[in-house]
């Protein structure tokens, strides 16, 4: 991992917990965590992508009352995902990073509405068929733009 | 070694993901306390950061609303002096017992926006200043929502939008009865109330007023839940559903009053029945 990546894994982390705990902006924010744990996935495999996701995961759930542990499964899962998929494809443009995002993210609203308590969840069609679609649209228009900032991924040379 | 490296590699991915399965199935009390230890670790900066910016916007921008309030309850305050004394004397005349007084505590309420999450709030007071569980939480409109979890110097709880709220209503002359509870529109675009379960015959108008009954103990007797803005369902001879405009928008507010004995915890202390009357500190 160089010293950039780390800068920019951790300035993510930062800013989205800014976004959402601290200031809060609610939809306005883009889900970062989402974009750390795809970006430590592809440069840095799939085992760096599910753990991080794991502890991110937790953090993120333990703001609500229902559902502790969903979003630490849903992103634990996306990590071990997209750091498999990022190996066998071992592509690094920036068109196959926004499919990588979009998906990833959309995924991941899609395990944590499925392990989350079914008494307290959005309907399916508002949750996943429009905002986790925009959310996902979101995230992977921050996470290229993020991307850019980085150098070409050694995994995928 | 390339194929030992990927097999840790799915180890690892394999032992994260069955942990975090274990962690949805912990059971609720050790999952309040884990969320406790994040809460009060990594999120400790930025929910303190959120409780200052709240309160510093609050007095920033509250002055002159404070001091409006304030204006407008001096002379209810004179004669509510008047009413307390006669209300005494009365009670005495008749050997009634004295009313059971319940008290508030004025708190920060800090909102967070994350998605999944909206309709969860952090109050600033916790044990400390004898917040308990299952207290209402009100602000000068009426009846925000509901602390449900309770830690030293902070607590946790929901706004009417949460899909769990409930509380026992009625109209302030008791002419009907209902359960209201969260009705999410679509999108979250128009999140009301419901009130389900009134009377078939007890038909209520648009603008009728509903306040808490004080039914099931947990919420005091009185406090404004909000309006009735049309019919919902009604199933024919038996009872009718209504939406309900809510009195608070929790998107305004960054200071409430939340209760400091529950009455809940009232009913099973054997306290009197509490009658609604408030006082807050």
């Amino acid at each position: 991992m160089t010293v950039r990546l780390a800068f920019l894994l951790a300035a993510l982390v930062v800013l989205h917990l800014m976004a959402n705990v601290a200031l809060p902006l609610g939809a306005l924010a883009p889900d970062l965590f989402t974009v750390t744990v795809l970006m430590a996935s592809q440069r840095l495999g799939a085992a760096w992508g599910a753990a991080l996701g794991f502890a991110l995961g937790l953090v993120e759930d333990s703001v609500s009352l229902t559902s502790f542990g969903a979003s630490a499964f849903a992103l634990a899962m996306v990590g071990g995902a997209a750091g498999r998929l990022a190996e066998v494809l071992k592509s690094d443009s920036s068109a196959f990073r926004f499919v990588l995002f979009a998906v990833g993210k959309w995924s991941r609203d899609l395990l944590a509405w499925l392990v989350s308590d079914a008494a307290t969840r959005p309907p399916v069609a508002d949750a996943l068929l429009v905002e986790a679609t925009v959310a996902a649209l979101y995230a992977a228009t921050v996470g290229v733009a993020v991307g850019a900032f980085l150098s070409p991924s050694p995994r995928s040379a | 070694m390339r194929r030992q490296g990927r097999k840790r590699e799915l180890l690892v991915v394999a032992v994260a993901c069955l942990a975090a399965l274990a962690v949805v199935n912990l059971p609720p009390q050790v999952q309040s306390d884990a969320r406790h230890l994040i809460r009060e670790t990594a999120l400790r900066p930025f929910l303190e950061l959120n409780g200052t910016i709240a309160t510093a916007r609050d007095r920033a921008f509250g002055f002159d609303v404070a001091r409006e309030r304030l204006d407008s309850l001096i002379l209810p305050a004179i004669a509510h002096r008047r009413l307390v004394q006669e209300n005494r004397e009365l009670r005495g005349l008749l050997a009634l017992a004295h009313r059971h007084r319940r008290r508030a505590i004025g708190a920060t309420v800090i909102r967070l926006g994350r998605r999944g999450s909206e309709s969860v709030f952090h109050l600033d007071v916790g044990l400390a200043s004898g917040v308990t569980p299952f207290a209402a939480v009100i602000t000068e409109d009426g009846l925000l929502g509901q602390v449900q979890e309770v830690f030293g110097d902070y607590s946790v709880g929901y706004y009417w939008s949460h899909p769990d709220f409930r509380v026992a209503a009625m109209t302030p002359d008791a002419r009907a009865h209902g359960i209201v509870e969260a009705a999410r529109g679509t999108l979250r675009e128009q999140d009301r109330l419901v009130i389900r379960g009134t009377a078939f015959l007890s038909e209520l108008d648009p603008g009728d007023e509903l306040v808490t009954s004080g039914r099931g103990g947990t919420f005091p007797a009185g406090i404004r839940v909000g309006s009735i803005d049309g019919p919902a369902e009604a199933s024919a001879g038996w009872s009718r559903s209504y939406y309900v405009v809510p009195a608070v928008h929790p998107g305004l507010v960054a200071h409430a009053l939340a209760y400091t004995e529950s009455g809940a915890a009232a009913v099973a202390t054997g306290s009197p029945r509490p009658g609604g009357e408030g006082e807050a500190r």
